[in-house]
């Protein structure tokens, strides 16, 4: 390809996506690290406070407390086991070329009972490695006491890869860390005993996850239809369109999540090979910090923001690297073009979830997603649902109850 | 047990047709054409009831035998034509969605349409429709516009490939042009020409405004290994090249084929599609 571009055909034709050539692993390579149980709800009714949920925008606001603890109680209708297996485990999956590496990551089932599915999950942005999925309860893990089997990788960058960057938004890589402890959870599923009773899996990620599931959706379509069937695919708040979501930030000069302007960058340069050079985008006091705040894996997401202390355009990256016009600006432009997710037919149906009230992934993406998608099986949910962390827990709600 | 079957027949059929919206309290439409280049145009629709379900059409003169038809007949054929489509989609595609879902809109929607011939007359109709019982509520309204012309170069481009390396020399070199490749089985899979390819990719740069980054001019040299890491020793590609000023393509597009190799001259044909 000449430039790195991506085929966002309008009318109802295939899909098409550069990749680096994949190796052969063997996927029966799941080995346990560590397993403990825990109790989703406590004696009180009220949440296990060991559940990470998505940082609220303001920390100072607890708005989503109440929101929790509905979404608790609507769960505790319906579960089938309250305390649920944590397995964090290792696997060998695929490195950002291609080649063989061993990554982390989570599953989660229900104690007790038949497990129906396997939900194979995309988690949202994360800063801080102690956020990992492999590393805490992560939310979308409640869904595993309704009974499925949820799987939930760390990604390259996090857990056992932790001094790695990560790829931030490079979806083939992404997307390909998720398909793997997937293929290799499968079957240690079988091994123990828990084997789900469909073979059919189930997809939901919100935020970067939301993206990271279309993609993995696009992936198992291609290369793993007939292993990892999908019954249904949950996304919610996601950044598909990334050019999009990049001219708006840049009409704007502001942005909901600043932190994602260095994890952007670096992601997809070094998922791509870009060879950019960041003093050509970032401002000063960023390009002098950013490998502490964004590398170090030590800060959440609203820490780092906070480190970076602006939401400004202008006051966190310069002229440049504003205008994608500029030569240098315009072969990033193009790797977001070609990270964008929403080049392909789905061939399941899909939850499509977004607040139009979302400053951190801003509404565009939902509208160019229902544009791209439009004439397919898909139940598109938006509306005045507040701010991006507000979404999630809607979001959540919304899968935990219709599972 | 055959009259369960019938009666289990009857409530799937029931709930299939639940599926599809109804809406009937019938609306008027604002249509405005804000933007017309010589294949694509961009309108708006604004109904007056946001509730309400509509669909669209676009007419070139071209097809005369239906282009001065009333209104109201062009919308019943075209309603005709969605409903037969339908029923033939929904038995082949897979995850299709409702009728709704592939022909209508609700609220107010900005509407790009692509595939237009150039320097033509166009006739874009609105209906409200109901999806439930796929009937036209109200009455279509139309508004006309014109597709512009664009003056074609004859532009020609003469090839020069070494080892990883490609050199354009446009017969023009004043003219302003834009080529691109990608691999040919990926292109054959995914587009029914290369040219549609092309038309796809530049599309996609218009719609993000990246066009102006994009264009070429005068005699270039590309080195594939220094722009493109995914290319591989052997890959077969498929490229494409066209006059490109003022927003438009404005030549005739050339198609190539070529064997990609890093350490000796790179074989390329002009393309065939295999049939005489």
């Amino acid at each position: 390809m000449k430039k790195y571009i991506i085929l966002l055909a309008i009318s109802f034709l295939g899909a098409s996506c550069v990749k680096p050539p994949v190796e052969f692993v063997d996927f029966e390579t799941f080995k346990v690290t560590s397993v403990k149980s825990t109790d989703v709800a406590m004696a009180d009714g009220t949440v296990n406070p060991e559940v990470q949920f998505m940082e609220s925008e303001d920390p100072e606001t607890k708005v989503a407390v109440t929101s929790v603890a509905r979404l608790v109680s609507d769960l505790l209708g319906a579960i089938n086991s309250n305390n649920v297996i944590h397995v964090s485990g290792t696997y060998t999956g695929h490195d950002i070329d291609g080649t063989p590496i061993t990554l982390s990551g989570k599953l989660l089932v229900p104690r007790d009972g038949k497990i129906k599915n396997m939900v194979i999950v995309s988690h949202y942005t994360i800063g801080a490695n102690y956020e990992c999925p492999s590393e805490c309860f992560p939310m979308e893990g409640l869904v595993a006491a309704k009974g499925y089997a949820v799987v939930v990788a760390d990604y390259i960058g996090f857990g056992v890869t932790a001094n790695r960057v990560h790829p931030y938004m490079h979806v083939e890589s992404t997307a390909r860390s998720v398909v793997d402890m997937a293929l290799a959870v499968k079957p240690y599923l079988e091994k123990i005993g828990r084997k789900p009773e469909s073979d059919k899996v189930i997809l939901m990620g919100y935020s970067q996850g939301g993206s990271t599931t279309l993609a993995v959706m696009r992936m198992i379509q291609k290369e793993y239809s007939d292993v990892l069937p999908i019954q249904k695919v949950y996304c919610g708040g996601g950044p598909y369109d990334l050019a999009a979501t990049y001219d708006k930030a840049m009409a704007d000069d502001v942005t909901g999540i600043p932190c994602a302007i260095p994890m952007i960058l670096q992601g997809v340069n070094v998922g791509q090979d870009l060879g950019l050079d960041y003093a050509d985008f970032f401002q000063p006091r960023l390009l002098e910090n950013y490998d502490e705040w964004i590398n170090s894996k030590r800060y959440t997401v609203n820490q780092m923001n906070r480190l970076m202390g602006a939401k400004a355009l202008h006051e966190l990256m310069t002229d440049a690297g504003r205008d994608k016009n500029n030569p240098t600006t315009a072969r990033f432009y193009k790797a977001l073009l070609y990270n964008s997710v929403l080049d392909f037919q789905p061939k399941s149906p899909i939850y499509m979830f977004h607040s139009r009230e979302d400053q951190t992934v801003p509404f565009v993406n939902a509208q160019r997603a229902e544009t791209f998608f439009k004439g397919y099986n898909i139940d598109f949910d938006f509306g005045d649902y507040g701010v991006h962390s507000m979404g999630a827990i809607r979001f959540i709600m919304h899968v935990a109850i219709e599972l | 047990m055959k009259r369960l079957f019938i009666i289990a027949a009857t409530v799937l059929v029931a709930l299939a047709c639940t599926k599809e919206q109804s809406y009937t309290d019938p609306c008027t439409f604002e249509i405005s054409v804000s933007k017309v280049k010589s294949s694509k145009v961009w309108f708006s629709i604004k109904p007056s009831n946001p509730n309400a379900y509509y669909a669209y059409g676009v007419f070139s003169e071209l097809a005369d035998d239906i282009y001065n038809l009333p209104v109201m007949d062009l919308a019943k054929m075209n309603l005709g034509w969605w409903v037969d489509a339908y029923k033939i989609w929904e038995e082949s595609q897979e995850n299709i969605g409702t009728f709704a879902d592939v022909y209508c809109y609700q609220g107010d929607r900005e509407i790009k349409q692509t595939g237009l011939g150039m320097g033509l007359e166009h006739r874009l109709f609105v209906v409200q429709l109901d999806p439930k019982t796929r009937t036209i509520i109200g009455t279509p309204q139309d508004v006309h516009f014109t597709t512009k012309s664009v003056e074609m170069l004859p532009l020609k481009f003469d090839l020069e490939f070494g080892a990883d390396r490609l050199t354009i020399t446009p017969s023009d070199l004043s003219a302003t042009y834009y080529w691109d490749y990608d691999n040919a089985d990926q292109i054959g899979r995914t587009y029914i020409t290369p040219q549609i390819f092309f038309y796809s990719i530049v599309d996609l740069y218009e719609d993000y405004d990246f066009m102006p980054n994009m264009i070429s001019k005068g005699k270039e040299t590309y080195v594939f290994s220094q722009n493109d890491k995914s290319l591989e020793e052997g890959e077969r590609c498929t490229l494409v090249l066209a006059g490109y000023a003022n927003g438009e393509i404005n030549s005739d597009s050339a198609v190539y084929e070529f064997v990609y190799h890093k350490d000796k001259p790179i074989e390329f044909t002009p393309y065939s599609d295999g049939e005489e």
